[in-house]
Formats: C-alpha cells, sequence, structure tokens
C-alpha cells in the first residue's frame, strides 16, 4: 500500500467541557475508498473537519505527504490537491452550478466543466442555481465540483444521507472511479450497505479514538461493529 | 513575476461583486453620516463615511456577504483564504477612496 497523501493523526477535540475526539486518526491513501463509520456524536465529521484543515486540533497533527502541516486550512491544502466535501453549503447559492464549474476550471483545469457535469449527469441543469435542485441532483452537482477538480485526496462527509439508493449506487461509482485515477477518497456516513459496496477499507470510529478495521470483509468479522452494523 | 491567470480568474466574480458593493457602501455610509450630523449625532457617527471605516465595513460586509451566500467551502476549496476573498473587497474600496480623495481634495 502506499504512503497517505493525507494523515490525522491521533487527534483530540473539545466543543467547550465535552470531549468530541481523544485520539483519533485518520489516513487517506491514493486509490482507496476509505469509509469512516460511527455513531452520530462519535466524531467522525469532526476528524474529517480537522482532515480537511476546516477545524484546529487541540492535540495531534495533520500531515499532508508526510510532512506535518503547521496551522492546516483548507485553502492551502487545497492547492495541494485536498478537497472537501461538507455535508451541506459546498455550492454557493447564488451562482448557477454552470458558473460555478467554470471557477474549478479556470482554477484548476483539472477537467473541463462540460465533461464533468456528464459523468455526474447534471448536463441538463448547468442554468439552475442549488436552490432548484433536488437532494440527489444536489450531491451529484457537487461531485460535478470535484471531478472538474481532480483532487489528490477527497474528504467528502456524509455524501450519501438522504438521497435515493440509486443516487447512493451512482455516487459510490463516482467515488470508485475517483480511486481508480488515483485520488484518496475518504467518505463517512451511516448507509452500511451502500457504503461497504464500494469501500476498501472501514475505519470505526467509537468512543473518541478509532479502530482501522480492514477490508469490509475483515470489519464485518469485528464481533462489536458487527453488533453495531451488520444487520 | 508574471500573473498567473489561473490563479486570480475565479476572483473577478467576487471582484465584480465588490464594484458593484462599494458604491452602494459609500452612498449608505454618506446619507447615514449626513443624518447623523444634521441631527446632531455624536461625532463617531458621523465619522461612518471616512476612508478608514469605509473599507473596514467593506471587508465586514464581504465576510458577512460570503457566508450569506454558503460559500466559505467553496472558496477554501479553490484555494482563496477568508483574507483574500474579503481583502479583495476592501482593496477596491480603498482604490474608491483613493480616487475620490484626488477628485474632492
Amino acid at each position: 500500500m502506499s504512503a497517505p497523501v493525507l494523515e490525522a493523526d491521533c487527534v483530540s477535540k473539545w466543543y467547550g467541557s465535552r470531549r468530541v475526539l481523544s485520539a483519533g486518526s485518520l489516513r487517506a491513501h491514493p486509490g482507496q475508498v476509505r469509509v469512516l463509520f460511527g455513531a452520530n456524536g462519535a466524531g467522525k465529521s469532526t476528524l474529517l473537519k480537522i482532515a480537511a484543515g476546516m477545524l484546529g486540533p487541540d492535540s495531534g497533527s495533520v500531515r499532508l505527504d508526510g510532512a506535518m502541516v503547521v496551522r492546516p486550512s483548507l485553502h492551502r491544502l487545497a492547492h495541494a490537491g485536498v478537497f472537501y466535501l461538507p455535508d451541506h453549503d459546498l455550492l454557493s447559492r447564488s451562482l448557477t452550478l454552470e458558473q460555478q464549474l467554470r471557477l474549478f476550471e479556470r482554477r484548476f483545469g483539472g477537467r473541463s466543466a462540460e465533461q464533468a457535469a456528464r459523468a455526474a449527469r447534471v448536463d441538463s441543469f448547468m442554468d439552475r442555481r442549488p436552490g432548484e435542485l433536488s437532494g440527489g441532483e444536489l450531491r451529484r452537482a457537487e461531485l460535478a465540483l470535484v471531478l472538474v477538480r481532480r483532487p489528490r485526496c477527497l474528504l467528502a462527509d456524509e455524501p450519501l444521507r438522504g438521497i435515493a439508493p440509486i443516487d447512493q449506487e451512482f455516487l459510490g461509482s463516482i467515488f470508485r472511479a475517483l480511486a481508480a485515477e488515483g485520488c484518496a477518497v475518504v467518505v463517512t456516513g451511516h448507509e452500511v450497505d451502500a457504503l461497504m459496496e464500494f469501500a476498501d477499507h472501514i475505519t470505526w470510529c467509537t468512543a473518541g479514538t478509532t479502530h482501522e478495521l480492514g477490508t469490509p470483509v475483515q470489519a464485518l468479522g469485528h464481533d462489536s461493529f458487527r453488533r453495531e452494523y451488520a444487520r | 513575476m508574471p500573473l498567473d491567470c489561473a490563479r486570480v480568474a475565479p476572483l473577478r466574480v467576487l471582484l465584480l461583486r465588490a464594484l458593484v458593493g462599494y458604491p452602494m457602501l459609500r452612498a449608505t455610509a454618506f446619507v447615514v453620516a449626513a443624518l447623523v450630523a444634521t441631527m446632531g449625532g455624536n461625532v463617531s457617527a458621523a465619522e461612518l463615511d471616512s476612508p478608514p471605516a469605509i473599507v473596514v465595513l467593506a471587508v465586514a460586509l464581504a465576510f458577512v456577504d460570503i457566508h450569506r451566500r454558503g460559500e466559505r467551502v467553496l472558496w477554501a476549496n479553490l484555494g482563496y483564504s477568508p483574507v483574500v476573498t474579503c481583502g479583495l473587497f476592501g482593496a477596491v474600496a480603498l482604490v474608491g477612496e483613493s480616487i475620490l480623495a484626488l477628485i474632492f481634495r
């Protein structure tokens, strides 16, 4: 396995008097889709935000290509090819989808906006604003942005939440396609069946820490994890 | 150093907003300051339309506007820090104030 592009190592985070993470770690390896499972409030999103530079950890470190990042922030990590897909509010409410795709096309020139829109099946509503899209369309539109960017590392927070199974399956195929291009993909979520379908590696976030469970098959061999997630 | 077109191209969206927003901010500040002055208000309120106040207000309004439009993560994913995105509005206000100072000197 190649070295991780991005890692958050042994990070802790307090919100006021509540400790959300005590020693959570996250590694994004090129060509892999890693899924981070965990109950609500277990610290999945916090860990992802710390890795993306959206939140500062109270302790622990973030490393990019093995080098420690001092005061990580998303705009700095973005230059190195990191893309953060939050659970909401990625797209501007006031720009059309085409305008937003063009921003990334002009800035990074990865894929053309048209190519990405076709690949994400959003080419028929390029002139719409996010407020005019359904949940599944919105998620596909966000992934079109990712496709234009062609990131080295994608951190996606609950991308399958609240969308139809057919859209979940389609998003999964895009994550797999990104990994096939060498992108390191990390996804969080609760949709066990859908996420297990396209995951290479499972990380379980529980009690403020993370456990590397291995492949989906290996994860289902873990007693506590199976009790919580297997049907 | 040559200007990196790819680096600045997306900022045209913000520049356009700043060019529209600055005259509106200037006019509003002028009217409010004039009203305060005619009503015998205090000096600090009347200084609302001083150039430093306008620049600070432009930066603050840019920050609010970017949040209102839900664009914080979008610009960060494009590699722009809040200093750049909000600073651009401040820079436009600074240039505008300088031009006004030259005209009304």
